[in-house]
């Protein structure tokens, strides 16, 4: 078997190379030459990046990019005690499956048909200003719950959430119950055993789910497109836009550049876990 | 979703399977033509441009229809026909007025025979500005078969506003109290030709051409939108037909440019909208039929000719007004045969107020939409720093 593995990584290694690393750096190639029509020449220019800041898509990126971290870490936030609730906790065995039901719910749905109902909901005339009006917490319909930030954000959150659980969920139900209970015994409280018996055990699963929630959340096209309402570009809008304008070399750029900001995060995200492993 | 004009896929993509792919198909595409009776037309067109029922045309013609339903987008058109041959599988195609000239730079298109086509004698003025001619004597690139002048949709009872025909001013939606923070925009860079079309009559901006803008030109009607978006004016940017209707239906929109079948529909289920009659002019667009090289060389040119003049003629004029409510080239022709079939009262007013319409909207000077533009990335980057102002 570990002759077999060991001849097979050559092989996973050349595909992976051929398959996402060549592509990669002819985009970063082809984001610096120059373009002629629908045609790419062989002559060096930073022009698609100059368009990038001449349009504002470096701050697209980084807007973007802030949006998926939130909605990262508030699944997050909301995900773990859940995971950990549903892998160690829970006590009752429908209650626990009735949350799996819900997780999964987002699964079975057209993206665009459940974000179209959070925008009905999220309207002038939706159920959500209706209630709020109706409580006299505001006089008139919240303009800012649609078309906006926070309503991309809404929109965001809810299909991603499971995305952070799932991954969570199975890291924390591979660690043995033992070390939980030798935590225990030598005298360490809840929080302690949270913090360093099963914290650290489980960042396998948080590390998937935190990858699993952001890079989606990054090039989601479905939400901006229908609760952002157009008044400010996401990183889907811009690639979309690019691309159908047959703007080849900006549109390279901009992979490029978002490709250097993953990496950045990538780089922040090791070294973070390395500060964290040595604590 | 659903859009009349949206551009896309990419050129490289293009270029590669053009270079690539060419040889093979063209080895394949004879054993695919063999398989296709001779009787048989072939078009590939917009959905919105297809009959429910073609026996009149098989009745007409002796020929038989085959449409292949389209979207209206503009790149995969020409990924269709560049990339993937689209002339050794199609005998007509059609697209937006502008795509002609792409196709007719590389050699794809058979110039069509104006003389050979009856119905085009008598097609109105408007009609023959969105068709470019060929090189030579009565031939062109291509010809318009429907067309429709788009405006803007409005609340005319909560504005308290005359419906068509009185004319009203593209200021509702840039520049109006009344509709301030209550504004929907097309989401793609037709929103500039849009803005372009109040800004070029009323002298705000110096633009020569708003069908072929220069870099200044889209950074001035750029500038002006952002203006207005940072004075609260925009309340969101639209892309498809249903979210048009959804901002009409659920009150986020008081006035958004938009397409004159969401009115349509937005009226049929009792909502306050209008669709403007302006005073500027309108966003003007053809559908144009096109006939492919190859055509020529399968000996199929007798057909295909016989075929666009049916297009032309009253059956189809008829049927697509009502339906549809698209001017056609010869809509009196439309309603000559609706006559002569008998057509009840309320059809036949239906036709007259769709020649009616086109009458008095083509012949406004502004503007011709050709759906495709030169300097498209400079649209594309001016549109975007709108987005992100």
């Amino acid at each position: 078997m570990r002759r077999l593995a060991g001849s097979a990584a050559p092989l996973f290694l050349c595909l992976w190379v051929c398959l996402a690393i060549v592509p990669l750096a002819v985009g970063a190639a082809v984001s610096v030459l120059q373009r002629r029509g629908l045609h790419v020449v062989w002559s060096l220019t930073p022009a698609g990046y100059g368009e990038l800041a001449e349009s504002g898509r470096f701050g697209v990126v980084l807007h973007t990019a802030l949006l998926a971290g939130l909605v990262s870490l508030v699944c997050l936030a909301a995900g773990l005690p859940l995971a950990v609730w549903l892998a160690r906790s829970a006590k009752s065995a429908v209650l626990a499956n009735i949350v799996w039901i819900c997780l999964t719910a987002p699964f079975f749905l057209d993206p665009a048909a459940r974000t179209l109902s959070l925008r009905l909901m999220l309207g002038a005339h939706g159920v959500v200003n209706a209630g709020l009006l109706a409580l006299h917490v505001t006089r008139a319909p919240l303009d800012w719950l649609l078309f906006s930030d926070f309503a991309v954000f809404i929109g965001l959150v809810g299909p991603y959430f499971p995305n952070m659980v799932w991954p969570i969920t199975l890291s924390v139900l591979l660690i043995d119950k033992a070390l939980l209970e030798a935590s225990a015994d030598l005298g360490a409280g809840p929080w302690h055993s949270f913090r360093f018996t099963l914290l650290p055990l489980a960042m396998p699963g948080i590390i998937a789910g935190l990858v699993m929630t952001a890079i989606p959340a990054l090039g989601d096209g479905v939400v901006p497109a229908l609760l952002g309402g157009g008044r400010r570009e996401y990183l889907a809008d811009a690639v979309t836009s690019l691309s159908t304008s047959m703007n080849y070399t900006a549109a390279a750029a901009l992979a490029t550049v978002v490709m250097a900001v993953l990496c950045g995060l990538c780089l922040s995200g090791w070294l973070a876990w390395r500060r964290l492993s040595k604590s | 979703m659903m859009h009349r004009r949206s551009l896309g896929r990419s050129a490289g993509a293009m270029l590669a399977a053009a270079a690539a792919g060419r040889p093979l198909l063209r080895a394949l595409a004879p054993r695919a033509r063999a398989a296709e009776p001779p009787d048989v037309i072939r078009v590939l067109g917009v959905s919105t441009g297809a009959l429910a029922d073609w026996s009149g045309f098989e009745r007409d013609t002796g020929l038989k229809m085959a449409w292949t339903p389209a979207s209206d987008d503009v790149g995969l058109f020409l990924h269709e026909m560049i990339a993937n041959d689209g002339g050794d599988h199609y005998d007509i195609v059609t697209c937006l007025s502008g795509t002609y000239e792409m196709l007719a730079e590389q050699g794809l298109l058979l110039p069509i025979d104006l003389t050979r086509l009856r119905h085009w004698q008598g097609a109105a003025d408007y009609v023959r500005q969105a068709t470019p001619l060929a090189p030579g004597a009565a031939s062109a690139w291509s010809i318009p078969y429907h067309m429709n002048a788009d405006s803007f949709i409005y609340a005319g009872k909560a504005l308290r506003l005359p419906s068509a025909p009185t004319e009203i001013s593209w200021k509702l939606l840039y520049d109006d109290p009344a509709t301030r923070g209550r504004v929907a925009l097309d989401n793609e860079v037709y929103a500039l030709g849009c803005a372009a079309i109040y800004l070029k009559h009323h002298r705000i901006v110096d633009i020569a051409d708003i069908a072929d803008m220069s870099p200044s030109e889209c950074n001035s009607v750029a500038n002006f939108l952002i203006e207005r978006k940072q004075a609260g004016q925009f309340r969101t940017l639209y892309r498809s037909f249903d979210e048009q209707l959804q901002l009409i239906a659920g009150g986020e929109a008081l006035a958004e440019t938009g397409w004159e079948p969401v009115a349509r529909q937005a009226q049929a289920r009792g909502l306050d909208a209008a669709y403007a009659d302006t005073v500027e002019g309108y966003d003007k667009w053809a559908q144009n039929l096109m006939v492919p090289a190859q055509v020529k060389d399968r000996g199929a040119t007798d057909r295909v000719h016989a075929a666009i003049d049916w297009l032309l003629g009253g059956a189809y004029a008829a049927e697509i007004a009502v339906t549809q409510g698209y001017v056609t080239p010869r809509l009196d022709l439309g309603l000559s045969y609706a006559r002569a079939q008998g057509w009840d009262a309320t059809r036949l007013a239906t036709i007259s107020a769709v020649a009616a319409k086109g009458a008095r909207k083509f012949t406004k000077a502004l503007y011709w939409d050709p759906g495709f533009y030169r300097n498209l990335e400079r649209y594309e980057l001016e549109m975007a720093r709108f987005r992100n102002a």
